[in-house]
C-alpha cells in the first residue's frame, strides 16, 4: 500500500506528461520545415508552442534555446515536490546532471576568459541561474582570477572538493576535460550513492540505470580518449568510471593495444541491434556522433522498459527523465539546425 | 439518417482537353474521396501513366507553410475559401509568388535582425542590473562587498556619435546612460571589471573623455540602479515596437500575402487532385467514393464540364465490394447542431459501414446521464455559458470548438432537469416539476414520484437496464443491415443475450421486490437461460469447427469449459454494466451533498455580524464554483465512459473508414 500511495500521483501525473512528449516521427516530419520560423509554426498544438512567441519577440534563438532548457530543469523542482525521502533524493541526483552541466559551462566560460582571454559577455546571459540541488555562486566564478579562487567559491558546495585537485592542472595544461569528467564522476557517485539507499524493487531499476549511464559515459570518454587524445589502454582504463553494468573496467574489455572501432566495441558490449541503423565512423566528430546515436537508443530502450514495468516504481520518474531529456535534445538540434540551415537529411540523421 | 450514408464508387473516363475543367468542378464540388484506379484495377495499371503537374504539390505546400509563417509573424487570419476563384498554378504563377514570399521575408530578416541586436542589448543591460542588486543587496558597511568588487564605473563626455559608441560595445555585458535628463553628452558607463582592459580598448579608439574608473562599492549606487531599470524598461519599450513593426510591415501586406494563400492553398488542392487522376494516350481516368445522394450532382457537373463527352460509371458499394474487393468509406449524416455527439462516437471507432448512426441517440442519451448527474439551473446556467464563450472564440480562432458546443449541450440538460428538481445554485427557489432531489437525499421535504435514496438508485438501475437494452436492439439492428443472421441469434448482444439479460433482469426485480423470483414460472426460466446457453455453446462450437477445419469429438471437454467461462463473462458482464449506472445516481447523490455540505458550513458561519455574514456567503459562492468545476468535469467524464462502455460495446461495430472527400480547406499548417 505504501508503495502504491507513494507513486500513484507522480506516476498518473508523469504518465500524462510523457504522452504528451514529442516522438522521433513527429519531430522527423518537422525536419521537413522550410527554415526556423515554419519548425515554430509546427510546434503550435504542443507544449513548445511558446517558442513562436518567444522568437516572435526576440529573433534569437538562443533565447528559445535558453527558454526551452529552463523549462526542463523546472520539472525538477516538481518532481522534489511530489516525492519524499530516500526517492527525493534520488531525484535530486538525477537532477545533478542539470546542475554539473551548468557548472561545466560556467567553469568553461571562467576558463575562456582567464586562460583563453576570450571575452565571455556574449554567453553568459544564458546560463540558468536558478539553483537546482544547490546554490552555485555562478557570477562570482565568472569574475574570478585564479583556479585557487574559484576552489574556494566552491566551498560551500560539493564541488568545492571535486575541482580544487583538478582546476588548477586545467589552468596550466589548458583543457577543461580533466575537470569536466571530475564533475561527472562525483555526479554519478551521487546517483550510485542514493540508488543504494532506495526499497529493494527501486534500487534495481534505479541501478540499472546509473550502470548504464556510466556504461554511456565510458563509452564517450572512451572515443575522446583514444581517438581525439591518443591514450593508449592502461591509460584509457585509469579513466574509466567505476559500477557499468556492460562495459566493466577490465583488461578484456579493452586489452592493451586495443584497436577497435567504436562501432565494433559497441556491437560488443551492448548487443541486442544496437546502433546497426549507424554509418561508417571514420572521423572524430562521426565518432560522437555515433556514441550520442547509441546512448538515445540505450536509454530510450531502458525508458521503454521502466515504462512497461510495476507503475509503482522509481522507473516512472526515471523513464520520464529519460524521455524528456531525449525530447529537449532533439528539439534544440532541430532549432539550431534550422537556423544555420543544415540539410534536411543531416538534420533526420542527426535527430 | 439512421444508418451510414449510401455510398457509391463513380469512375470516369474524360478527354485531356476536359482535365482542368474537371478537376475545378471536382474541387469546387468536394465531394470526391479518390481511390487509386492502378490499384482497384492492377490490369489496367500498365496503360495507365501518372499525371506529371507543372508544379509539385510538394513544392507548393512548402511555399504555403513559409506564407503561413509570414502570415503568423503578421497575426494574420486565415482567409475563407468560399467563393474564391479554382484555377491551377502555373510555373511562371509559381514563380512569382515564391518571390513575393522571398520580398517579403527579406523585409522581416532585416527587422528580424535588429530584434535579435535588441535582444543582445537587453540581454546585457539586465546582466549589469543583475550585477547591481546583487551589489546592493550584499551592501554592509566595514565588509567586503564581492559582487561590487566585479563592477566598474565610468563618467565621462563624449561629443560624437553615442549610436556609433553603441555599436562598439554590443559585445560587453555594459550599461551606457546619459548621466542625467539635461545633460546631452555627458555619460555613465557601468561594465564589468572582467572586460576593463577590453573596453578600455573600445573607448580609445572613440572620442570619450572620462574620469579615472570607479571600482567597487563606490561604483554602485540606488539611484544607479533605478536609472538602469528605466534603461531596461526604454530597450524593452523599442523591442516591442520591433515587433509591432514587423507585424504592420508584414499587416500592411495583408491582403497579398492572403491572395497568396488562397493561390497556393487552391493550388495545392487542384495539384492533390490531378495527382489522383492517371493518364491514357489520350484520356484521363479517375474514380472515387461520393455519397448516393450526390451521384446526380457529381456526374451531370462531370458531363457538363466535358460537354458530354466523357465516360461516367456509377457501382453500388454493394458492387464494389463484391467485383473489387473495395471497403466503403463511412459518412455520417448527422446535422451540423449534433455533430459534436457524432465526434464523441467517432473518437470512439468509426462505425461500420451501413451499420447504425447512432449521433441522434447519443445527442438524448449523453444529455440524460448528464442532467441527471448534474441537474442545477445556476450551475447548468454557467456551464451553458462557458460553452458559449468558449464557442465563440474557438470560432474566432478557427480552433475546433466542439467541446465547447458539448458545454452548452450539458449546460442547456442540466438547466432542464434543475427545474426538473427544483435546483437553483442548491436552493429550492421553486418547487420541483418531477422529484425533489434535495429532499429525496435529505429524506425530508420529499415530493413527486421518488422520495428517497433507494428510489434514486433504483431508477438510475433503470436507466441502465433500458440504454442496455437498447444497445442490444441497435445490435439486432446493425446484424439485420450486415446480414450477419449468425450473430443476430447466438451473440452476446444478440438474441441469446438479449433473453439471458431480460431474464435476469426480470429475475432481479422479483428478488428485490418480493424476496424471491418463486412466481417466476420454472419453464420461463429453463428457457430465458436454457436457450441463450445452448446458443452460445452453438457459436463456440461452430467456431471450433471453423478454426479446426472440423469437429472433433475431443475438443468437447475444452468446449464446456469455455462454455462456463462464456457464461460467466455473459452474466458478469451484463451484471456490471448495469450496476455502473448506479454512478448515475452516484454522482446525482454527491452533487447534492456537497452543496448541502457548503450550506451547512455557511449556517455555522451565521449571519449576526456583517463579517459573518460576508464569510457565509463567500462559503456559499465557494461551494459552487467547487461543485461546478468538479461535479461537472466529474459528471462530463462519467456520462462518456457509460457510453463507450457500457452502451457503445453493446452495439458498435467499429472499423470503418472515414470519408475524406478532396475540398479546399480553409485551415492552415497540416
Amino acid at each position: 500500500m505504501g508503495r502504491v500511495s507513494e507513486y500513484s500521483f507522480i506516476s498518473a501525473n508523469l504518465r500524462a506528461k510523457i504522452s504528451r512528449i514529442l516522438d522521433a516521427e513527429f519531430l522527423l516530419k518537422c525536419a521537413e520545415a522550410k527554415d526556423l520560423e515554419t519548425l515554430l509554426m509546427t510546434f503550435k498544438d504542443t507544449d513548445f508552442a511558446f517558442l513562436q512567441e518567444v522568437y516572435h519577440k526576440t529573433a534569437d534563438i538562443k533565447t528559445c534555446e535558453k527558454e526551452v532548457l529552463d523549462n526542463e530543469i523546472a520539472y525538477n523542482s516538481y518532481l522534489f515536490k511530489h516525492t519524499k525521502g530516500a526517492v527525493r533524493r534520488f531525484c535530486e541526483s538525477l537532477a545533478l546532471r542539470y546542475e554539473a552541466d551548468i557548472l561545466k559551462d560556467v567553469l568553461r566560460l571562467w576558463f575562456d576568459r582567464t586562460v583563453r582571454h576570450r571575452n565571455i559577455d556574449e554567453y553568459t546571459p544564458y546560463l540558468h541561474r536558478e539553483p537546482i540541488v544547490h546554490t552555485l555562486p555562478i557570477d562570482p566564478i565568472l569574475n574570478a582570477d585564479s583556479p585557487e579562487a574559484v576552489a574556494e567559491l566552491l566551498s560551500s558546495t560539493p564541488y568545492g572538493k571535486v575541482v580544487a585537485s583538478v582546476l588548477r592542472e586545467a589552468a596550466d595544461t589548458e583543457t577543461m576535460y580533466g575537470v569536466e569528467t571530475a564533475i561527472d564522476a562525483y555526479v554519478f557517485r551521487q546517483m550510485k550513492e542514493s540508488a543504494e539507499k532506495l526499497p529493494l524493487l527501486d534500487r534495481r531499476i534505479a541501478k540499472e540505470y546509473t550502470g548504464l549511464l556510466v556504461d554511456i559515459e565510458n563509452l564517450n570518454r572512451i572515443v575522446r580518449l583514444k581517438h581525439y587524445f591518443q591514450f593508449d589502454s592502461a591509460a584509457i582504463r585509469a579513466r574509466l568510471l567505476p559500477g557499468g553494468r556492460r562495459l566493466p573496467i577490465r583488461e578484456d574489455v579493452l586489452p592493451d593495444g586495443f584497436e577497435e572501432n567504436v562501432g565494433d566495441l559497441v556491437k560488443r558490449v551492448f548487443p541486442n541491434g544496437s546502433g546497426d541503423n549507424v554509418g561508417e565512423t571514420t572521423t572524430h566528430f562521426d565518432r560522437l556522433l555515433f556514441v550520442e546515436t547509441i546512448s538515445s537508443e540505450l536509454k530510450a530502450k531502458q525508458a521503454q522498459k521502466a515504462l512497461g514495468g510495476n507503475p509503482f516504481t522509481v522507473g516512472i520518474v526515471i523513464a520520464f527523465f529519460i524521455l524528456k531529456r531525449i525530447e529537449i535534445r532533439r528539439i534544440i538540434t532541430l532549432m539550431n539546425a534550422k537556423y544555420y540551415r543544415l540539410e534536411k537529411e543531416r538534420i533526420k540523421e542527426l535527430l | 439518417m439512421i444508418r451510414t450514408a449510401k455510398m457509391v464508387q463513380l469512375s470516369a473516363v474524360v478527354l485531356e482537353k476536359y482535365f482542368d475543367r474537371v478537376t475545378r468542378e471536382l474541387l469546387s464540388l468536394g465531394q470526391m474521396d479518390f481511390i487509386s484506379v492502378k490499384e482497384v484495377s492492377p490490369s489496367l495499371a500498365r496503360s495507365l501513366r501518372d499525371v506529371r503537374e507543372a508544379v509539385s504539390s510538394a513544392e507548393i505546400k512548402d511555399l504555403r507553410k513559409k506564407v503561413e509563417s509570414i502570415m503568423a509573424a503578421g497575426r494574420i487570419e486565415y482567409p475563407s475559401l468560399k467563393h474564391v476563384d479554382i484555377k491551377p498554378l502555373t510555373e511562371d504563377d509559381f514563380r512569382r509568388m515564391s518571390d513575393e514570399a522571398a520580398a517579403l521575408e527579406t523585409e522581416m530578416t532585416g527587422l528580424r535582425r535588429r530584434q535579435q541586436d535588441m535582444q543582445t542589448d537587453v540581454l546585457h543591460l539586465e546582466e549589469i542590473q543583475k550585477q547591481v542588486s546583487a551589489a546592493l543587496r550584499h551592501k554592509s558597511p566595514g565588509h567586503d562587498n564581492p559582487y561590487a568588487a566585479f563592477l566598474v564605473a565610468r563618467y565621462g563626455t563624449f561629443d560624437g556619435n553615442a549610436e556609433e559608441l553603441l555599436q562598439g560595445l554590443r559585445g560587453f555585458s555594459c550599461a551606457l546612460m546619459p548621466v542625467s535628463e539635461t545633460t546631452l553628452n555627458e555619460y555613465v558607463l557601468i561594465h564589468l571589471k572582467r572586460d576593463s582592459l577590453k573596453i578600455e580598448t573600445v573607448l580609445s579608439q572613440t572620442v570619450w573623455k572620462g574620469s579615472e574608473p570607479i571600482v567597487g562599492e563606490a561604483a554602485v549606487t540606488p539611484e544607479l540602479k533605478d536609472r538602469l531599470e528605466k534603461q531596461i524598461e526604454k530597450t524593452r519599450a523599442r523591442q516591442n515596437e520591433l515587433k509591432y513593426d514587423l507585424e504592420s510591415t508584414v499587416g500592411n501586406e495583408k491582403q497579398r500575402v492572403k491572395d497568396l494563400w488562397i493561390a497556393l492553398r487552391v493550388g495545392e488542392t487542384y495539384c492533390a487532385i490531378q495527382q489522383r487522376f492517371n493518364k491514357t494516350e489520350k484520356t484521363f481516368v479517375f474514380s472515387g467514393w461520393i455519397a448516393e445522394k450526390m451521384k446526380k450532382k457529381v456526374s451531370d457537373a462531370i458531363y457538363k464540364s466535358c460537354d458530354g463527352d466523357c465516360y461516367i460509371e456509377i457501382a453500388t458499394a454493394a458492387e464494389a465490394v463484391e467485383e473489387e474487393g473495395l471497403v466503403p468509406p463511412v459518412l455520417l449524416e448527422t446535422p451540423r447542431f449534433l455533430k459534436p455527439f457524432e465526434t464523441i462516437i467517432t473518437n470512439f471507432s468509426v462505425p461500420a459501414y451501413g451499420t447504425i448512426n447512432p449521433s441522434y441517440i447519443v445527442a438524448l442519451t449523453f444529455m440524460l446521464m448528464f442532467g441527471l448527474m448534474f441537474g442545477d439551473v445556476g450551475h447548468g446556467a454557467v456551464v451553458f455559458l462557458a460553452g458559449l464563450i468558449g464557442t465563440i472564440v474557438a470560432r474566432k480562432k478557427r480552433k475546433a470548438d466542439y467541446i465547447y458546443n458539448l458545454m452548452c449541450y450539458c449546460g442547456m440538460s442540466a438547466i432542464f432537469f434543475g427545474v426538473m428538481f427544483g435546483s437553483y445554485f442548491g436552493y429550492s427557489w421553486l418547487p420541483a416539476v418531477w422529484f425533489n432531489y434535495h429532499g429525496a437525499v435529505e429524506g425530508h421535504n420529499a415530493t413527486g414520484m421518488v422520495q428517497s435514496l433507494m428510489q434514486i438508485l433504483a431508477l438510475s438501475t433503470w436507466l441502465g437496464v433500458a440504454i442496455i437494452s437498447m444497445g442490444i436492439l441497435f445490435f439486432f439492428y446493425n446484424c439485420i443491415c450486415c446480414r450477419k443472421w449468425f450473430d443476430l441469434i447466438t451473440d452476446k448482444s444478440g438474441l441469446a443475450g438479449a433473453v439471458f439479460y431480460w431474464t435476469g433482469v426480470a429475475c432481479a426485480y422479483f428478488f428485490m421486490t418480493e424476496g424471491s423470483f418463486a412466481r417466476i414460472p420454472s419453464w420461463i426460466l429453463l428457457l430465458g437461460f436454457g436457450l441463450p446457453v445452448t446458443a452460445f455453446f452453438v457459436r463456440l462450437v461452430v467456431h471450433s469447427i471453423h478454426e479446426n477445419g472440423g469437429f472433433k469429438i475431443t475438443a468437447l471437454p475444452m468446449l464446456i469449459m469455455e462454455l462456463l467461462i462464456e457464461v460467466l463473462e455473459v452474466f458478469s458482464g451484463f451484471l456490471s454494466n448495469t450496476l455502473s449506472f448506479l454512478r448515475v445516481a452516484g454522482l446525482g447523490i454527491a452533487h447534492v451533498s456537497l452543496m448541502q455540505a457548503f450550506f451547512m458550513l455557511a449556517d455555522m458561519v451565521g449571519t449576526e455580524t456583517v463579517a459573518a455574514s460576508v464569510g457565509s456567503w463567500a462559503l456559499v459562492i465557494f461551494g459552487n464554483v467547487l461543485v461546478i468545476a468538479l461535479e461537472g468535469l466529474s459528471a462530463f467524464i462519467q456520462t462518456i465512459r457509460l457510453h463507450y462502455y457500457e452502451f457503445f460495446n453493446k452495439f458498435l461495430m467499429g472499423g470503418g473508414i472515414a470519408f475524406r472527400p478532396i475540398g479546399l480547406v480553409d485551415k492552415g499548417n497540416d
